[in-house]
């Protein structure tokens, strides 16, 4: 088979199946987390990127260039994690190369890819090799030069998968953590599998083995993307549903009469609705008994003429964007936080944060979700608290898409966040309020227990699974076999002078019996210092433990 | 021209101080469930940190009467004294300075000058002594008070309370009603603004509060050798010894005065309150 042109309908399948065939090895780039913590996400947070952004794929007209841009600004709200966020930026280099295309050559495909990679590069502050970045730079350039060889697109994608492998197999010898880990990196394996995916979409090859995520792709849309042949349904129809509990399955049964399709996507709050209708008042009626209308597209495809949803610039936004000049913001800062665990929530709110936001199991939100947070808060001012060394690029990709006055301060923990929300001044301005928040992060150190959820190994220790691991400021310190005894553990290193407070926020499965013995044999080890418990709820690790 | 300097039982002074400058004292009082004392005169500063503890209802407070005031104004001018100076707590804390208005009203033929120093405790009490010395000095009634008014605006209080309880069930807590409800152990490090209690900051536990009151005072009045300072506290003598150890570390004040919190504020701050004063440049 030859492919001399890429065109839409190619882009398409590619990331159609490429979105399939990560979702299916999701499991097993997670386990290639450096250290074997239990929320080494990557490849749960890159699919979640690549899944919203086949959502905005999946609704955007047929041409080239409207595709990659769909492409571009789906995996931009969607990404999370530093993995995602990196993924978008090659994404949107790459839709930028494409840009006003209807077809692109094997030349142009490559330089696309180049961008893509150029990007990526660009924006992050700085730039790890032995990561996604060095895979993505070095498949770019093997696609480059197989397009100068005067290869057709699928082997200028072959070529970059080849090197793409190569490249991630010799990540361990860039990286010494990788190697130390007995892994190859976890964001470059991400991307590897979505080439590899797009290459067997593209192919038409071993669609059946690659699973469709149920939860993610809609039944099939005939018509999407297509010129049909014969118009049964006329009107394109796309609007934005807003309100509060909205009941998307309600709203989708009672649309699926009106035509076919049918796309519901959102939440409680934002619903995105397309549908081709013959009736696009009809399908609007229901929109209304629900919530308010907003970005309401309606085409008469008859005139083969498509209004493209996605080809803007990201402030444009995409799903879900609360339209920030409905309400008038109140003049002051609010503070947004990411976290995890009932009471780590109720103690973040009672010292003043506005919003906790909720970043699920891996603790890691999706870009969208932050700016929906920033533009749903009161104040024209937000401070974001991250809270988590992964969530910190997603929160400053956040920052650039909304409207409002942002100051992400770059907490990598809860403590740290908590000890930058005590240095808050909401009298003071975003500047000063970043100076002193940040310094205040200075002040405090770290304790996180968890436990390991593979063998690995560790300054020449070996780690089993179910092991378990205490970190001091994010670094693998300590090993043991009870979380109290590493909580001890921890404690000797991270304790330094008198009159230090010692505060232990104990997980779910922790019970409040164990906790406070715990605090007891604390306050005895170090008697000159306060020790402060509270239950915080949060999953996956055990303790969390604040020294400062 | 001889001026006398008038002040409440807030001004929390060393009883040496008063006696040097002949301050003359109008004393607040203190409720105990029924029973009655005159702060400073019927109930020490020690005797009502220990009831404190031993009572099972919370103590209140109520103000000088304006007939209380115009006694001491009336012995003062039978005394001799031309001119008065009555210098009182914030009125946003209490409603003295309002009674002392008042008895000034009933006495319209005296030369008597009420201000509101827009502070309490010792920070009122180092106001009255700048006073009293300048009226030993000799200084005309106009020119001390100038003195008091300029230096109202540039005296500075950082405090910290162990609990904000008795500010809140006192009713005197002002903005730092923000700080309510935070489930960590916080110090609230608190201010006086125009009379008003205003948060300054916030610490986690006791060595960190501390170390908050002198980067705050660093802050408000530098780091340059100071003149005078002061520094009270409530039932917590290891903490006032620590603080005016760092003090005079980082400061060198020529006079540093020491003093501990009277039975009213002490009803409104609680024990364990430590506070920080300076004057700004």
């Amino acid at each position: 088979m030859q492919l001399q042109f890429l065109e839409g309908q190619h882009l398409r399948q590619m990331l159609l199946a490429g979105a399939a065939l990560l979702q299916e090895r999701k499991e097993e780039i997670n386990s290639l987390n450096v250290f074997p913590v239990p929320d080494g996400d990557t490849g749960t947070n890159m699919s979640l990127t690549v899944t919203a952004a086949v959502r905005e794929v999946e609704m955007a007209a047929g041409d080239l260039g409207s595709i990659a841009g769909a492409l571009a600004n789906g995996s931009l709200m969607g990404a999370r994690g530093n993995s995602g966020v990196i993924l978008s930026q090659l994404f949107r280099g790459f839709a930028a190369g494409l840009e006003g295309k209807v077809e692109a050559s094997p030349m142009e495909f490559a330089l696309a890819l180049q961008e893509g990679v150029k990007t990526a590069y660009r924006g992050v502050m700085k730039p790890v090799e032995g990561t996604i970045l060095t895979v993505a730079k070095e498949g770019a350039r093997a696609a480059l030069q197989a397009a100068r060889r005067g290869e057709d697109i699928l082997g200028v994608l072959e070529s970059a998968i080849g090197q793409a492998e190569i490249t991630l197999n010799r990540t361990p010898e860039i990286l010494p953590v990788l190697k130390e880990a007995g892994v190859v990196d976890a964001g470059g394996k991400g991307l590897l599998c979505i080439m590899q995916g797009a290459l067997l979409g593209l192919k038409g090859e071993d669609l059946a083995a690659l699973s469709q995520p149920a939860e993610v792709l809609r039944p099939v849309q005939e018509g999407v993307g297509e010129e049909p042949a014969a118009l049964t349904y006329q009107y394109c129809t796309e609007f934005i549903i807003k309100g509060h509990g909205l009941d998307i399955e309600k709203i989708r049964l009672r649309l699926s009469d009106l035509g076919d399709s049918l796309i519901a996507v959102g939440t409680g709050e934002v619903i995105k609705v397309h549908i081709h209708t013959n009736h696009p008042g009809q399908a609007l009626e229901i929109g209304l008994e629900q919530g308010t209308l907003h970005d309401v597209k309606i085409d008469n495809m008859a005139e083969q003429h498509r209004e493209v949803l996605a080809a803007n610039p990201p402030e444009a936004a995409g799903p879900g964007i609360a339209d920030s000049d409905e309400v008038q913001a109140e003049v002051g800062t609010g503070v947004i936080a990411v976290a995890l665990g009932e009471g780590i929530t109720a103690i973040l709110e009672s010292l003043g944060v506005e919003r906790v936001i909720d970043g699920g199991q891996t603790m890691n939100p999706s870009t969208e979700e932050l700016v929906r947070s920033i533009e749903n808060s009161r104040y024209n001012k937000v401070i974001l608290l991250p809270n988590n060394k992964n969530v910190i690029l997603a929160a400053q990709q956040a920052r650039d898409l909304t409207k409002k006055e942002v100051l992400v301060v770059p907490s990598k923990s809860i403590p740290q966040g908590i000890a930058a929300l005590l240095a808050f001044d909401p009298e003071a301005d975003l500047e000063t309020n970043g100076q002193e928040m940040t310094a205040a992060i200075e002040e405090v150190k770290t304790g996180e227990v968890t436990y390991a959820v593979r063998d690995s190994s560790f300054n020449g220790q070996k780690i089993q699974a179910g092991d378990i691991l205490g970190l001091i400021d994010g670094e693998l310190s300590v090993l043991g076999q009870e979380p109290e005894e590493v909580v001890l553990k921890l404690l000797e290193q991270l304790v330094e002078d008198d009159g230090e407070i010692l505060t232990i926020y104990y997980g779910e499965g922790v019970s409040s019996a164990a906790a406070q013995e715990l605090a007891a044999r604390v306050s005895d080890a170090y008697p000159q210092c306060e020790v402060e418990v509270y239950e915080g709820g949060q999953p996956l690790y055990y303790y969390i433990v604040a020294v400062e | 021209m001889t001026i006398g300097i008038v002040c409440d039982s807030t001004a929390d002074l060393p009883e040496d101080l008063v006696k040097e400058y002949g301050i003359h004292i109008v004393p607040l009082k203190v409720h105990f469930g029924q029973e009655e004392y005159r702060d400073g005169v019927d109930i020490t500063a020690g005797e009502f940190y220990q009831k404190l503890q031993a009572s099972a209802v919370l103590p209140t407070t109520s103000q000088p009467s304006p007939g209380e005031f115009v006694e001491t104004y009336r012995k003062l001018l039978e005394q001799g004294i031309d001119s008065i100076i009555s210098i009182h707590i914030s009125a946003h804390l209490s409603g003295t300075h309002h009674s002392a208005e008042v008895a000034k009203s009933m006495l319209p033929e005296a030369d008597i000058e009420v201000i509101d120093s827009w502070q309490a405790s010792t920070v009122l009490g180092v106001l009255v002594l700048e006073a009293a010395r300048a009226a030993q000095a000799g200084k005309s009634k106009a020119e001390i008070v100038d003195l008091v008014n300029r230096l109202k605006e540039r005296i500075r209080v950082f405090f910290m309370v162990d609990t904000l309880e008795y500010l809140q069930k006192g009713g005197r807590i002002g903005k730092a009603q923000a700080f309510l409800g935070s489930m960590l152990n916080i110090k609230p490090i608190l201010t006086l603004e125009q009379g008003i209690i205003v948060p300054a900051a916030k610490a986690r536990g006791r060595a960190k509060g501390m170390e908050q009151l002198l980067t705050k005072m660093e802050a408000a009045i530098g780091t340059g050798r100071q003149r005078i300072m002061a520094m009270m506290h409530a039932a917590n003598p290891e903490g006032m010894a620590e603080l005016e150890k760092k003090a005079r570390e980082r400061w060198q004040p020529q006079e540093i005065i020491i003093s501990t919190v009277g039975p009213v504020i002490g009803t409104h701050v609680g024990p364990g309150t430590l506070a920080l004063i300076g004057i700004s440049p």
